[in-house]
């Protein structure tokens, strides 16, 4: 009866949402600044030397050029126009983020120039210097999954071992209160000095980052199960393996999802971290080698990636 | 066709006797014990219906957990069907206040708990689990979330969670303490009819006086904790039973009057 009721309310809210009119100029007016921001930046005298400004143009005025039909043909286009509608006053906001951006740096230099490169720079980076900038994300990503999975394998299964086994508890929890709160960076200079390979050590610190907040979370989770879960279970004849994985580990599953999570923030700031202090390769070293050679555009393209890959 | 028969024979006979004798267990609350049952005996025939009576926390609950295996008492002996309790067994299986479905599975996949435990075939499995759901009537039910269940309708699957086993002992641990007056008067009706149907034995704990009159062929009535048995009382009206009956208006004022002398 109460699922029937809560149907109906999910349908009546979804009505009611579908029902909020949005104007249709939106797309066209996004379309209309991405084509100002193009006919500006070519206009403009530049103060620097930019190869790629033309390319920088010629892109906005390819993507300006794009949304005004899309604009005109509105409802048509279904689910993308109700979410390209959506998201117009943001595409209009980039836009005239970008032209601001444009005006301080390449066409009145108001802004001190190595530091803050105009947005052709970094676009001249990613069409330019892809491959050094494409081969340090994909090593990234490599290390990044590899001690990922590690971390989270050995923090799923050490956290559900804690959770249901008293003995592994009783040795594993001071272990943990001990060294757990450790940040994973403070291991670094012992794990460089440890580990046979830069990349071996820095698999491992991931795995670290990884699996402290993996463990705590899946032990958390397993032992705040309902206790009555257990009994239920204990009384319809479940052996004891029954009990761990078919009830402990699904009650605990919530949790164990929002340790994942938290570790893999962890694991991302330490894996930039181990980069730029040993490893030769990854976005991490490409930060710490674009610094030095005071190319700040590269600099800015390779956290825009990695905002792309968290995202 | 022979073997459906004989299965429902032996069906018939199914309820197992419970004797717990001089049961008494306390609990430990930072090192100091607190008693709950005080030498307790209870005998239940097989097939019989015993209501266990009391004011709240008095250690009803406690006495149906020792009799499923879930504790070993401190002290006394408990036996099912002539056996020493010595753990938890499909055989006897409680049904608590709450219905503690797992909210991951579907009603199906919370009914299949038991037989999944127990190793049962898949293809026995599905065949006995959709006879369960029909007799509490939530077949149209059997992929729905417990979140989508009113509260009768998931203490209806808890049961069927509970009978898909064919329990020799069904133990009630108010089981309809948190329904609505109106979904509890037809779960009353439905205990009565799945006893009636299954002849399994059955121990209710309840503290509604006319709940316990209602469905029991006996009453028994716990003092306040540690609990002891204050009364015992045959409940010698034919099923069904109306609430007016005179007998049993009768023996609710003389079990209200022992209940307001313990407190």
């Amino acid at each position: 009866m109460s699922g029937s009721i809560t149907a109906v309310t999910a349908a009546r809210v979804a009505a009611a949402r579908a029902h909020v009119p949005v104007p249709p100029w939106r797309v066209l007016a996004a379309g209309t600044v991405w084509l100002a921001l193009a006919g500006l930046t070519l206009a403009l005298p530049e103060t620097g030397d930019f190869p790629r400004t033309a390319a920088f143009a010629h892109g906005a005025a390819v993507i300006g050029l794009g949304l005004l039909p899309l604009g005109l043909l509105g409802a048509r286009l279904g689910g993308f126009g109700a979410r390209l509608q959506h998201w117009s006053p943001w595409l209009s906001a980039l836009a005239i983020a970008l032209l601001a951006w444009e005006v301080v740096t390449a066409k009145f230099d108001l802004l001190p120039m190595p530091f803050f490169p105009p947005p052709q720079a970094i676009l001249e980076v990613f069409l330019d210097d892809w491959p050094r900038l494409g081969g340090s994300t994909l090593n990234s990503l490599i290390l990044l999954a590899g001690g990922y999975a590690i971390g989270a394998g050995f923090g799923f299964v050490l956290g559900v071992a804690i959770g249901t086994s008293k003995a592994v508890g009783y040795w594993a929890h001071p272990v943990l209160r001990f060294v757990g709160p450790l940040p994973a960076t403070a291991w670094l200079p012992l794990a460089f000095f440890v580990f046979p390979t830069s990349w071996s050590a820095s698999t491992f610190l991931v795995a670290l980052a990884t699996g402290f907040p993996v463990t705590v979370l899946t032990w958390s989770g397993v032992a705040g199960a309902n206790k009555a879960y257990f009994d239920v279970a204990r009384t319809l004849g479940a052996s004891p393996s029954f009990l761990v994985l078919r009830v402990a580990v699904p009650a605990a599953l919530p949790h164990v999802f929002v340790g994942l999570f938290m570790g893999l923030g962890g694991s991302f700031a330490v894996l930039v971290v181990a980069e730029m202090l040993g490893v030769k390769s990854g976005l991490g070293w490409y930060l710490q080698w674009a610094q030095g050679w005071a190319a700040y555009a590269n600099m800015y393209a390779a956290l825009i990636v990695m905002a792309l890959m968290c995202s | 066709m022979v073997a459906a028969t004989l299965q429902r024979h032996t069906d018939q006979a199914r309820g197992a006797s419970l004797h717990a004798e001089a049961v008494s267990h306390a609990f430990d609350i930072r090192g100091a014990p607190l008693p709950v049952l005080d030498h307790v005996s209870v005998t239940v025939a097989p097939g019989g219906f015993v209501a266990l009576l009391g004011p709240s926390g008095c250690g009803k609950s406690t006495l149906l957990r020792l009799v499923a295996g879930l504790e070993p008492p401190d002290q006394g002996v408990i036996t099912v069907g002539g056996q020493l309790v010595e753990g938890p067994d499909p055989s006897r299986l409680l049904v608590f206040q709450d219905p503690t479905l797992y909210p991951w599975r579907t009603v199906r996949g919370n009914v299949a708990l038991g037989l999944e435990a127990q190793g049962v075939g898949r293809a026995d499995r599905a065949a006995r689990i959709d006879r369960a759901l029909g007799l509490v009537g939530l077949s149209a039910f059997a992929d729905a979330y417990p979140h989508q269940l009113s509260g009768g309708m998931a203490q209806r699957a808890a049961l069927a969670r509970a009978l898909v086993n064919e329990p020799r002992l069904l133990l009630l641990d108010e089981p309809l303490g948190k329904l609505d007056a109106l979904t509890r008067l037809a779960m009353q009706a439905e205990i009565l009819r799945l006893w009636q149907e299954k002849r399994f034995t059955a121990v209710l704990v309840t503290h509604d006086v006319e709940e316990a009159l209602i469905l029991a062929e006996r009453v028994i009535v716990l003092s306040d904790r540690p609990a002891a048995i204050r009364a015992e009382l045959p409940v010698e009206v034919p099923y069904p039973r109306h609430r007016d009956d005179p007998d049993l208006v009768r023996l609710r004022r003389t079990i209200l009057a022992i209940l307001g002398q313990v407190t």
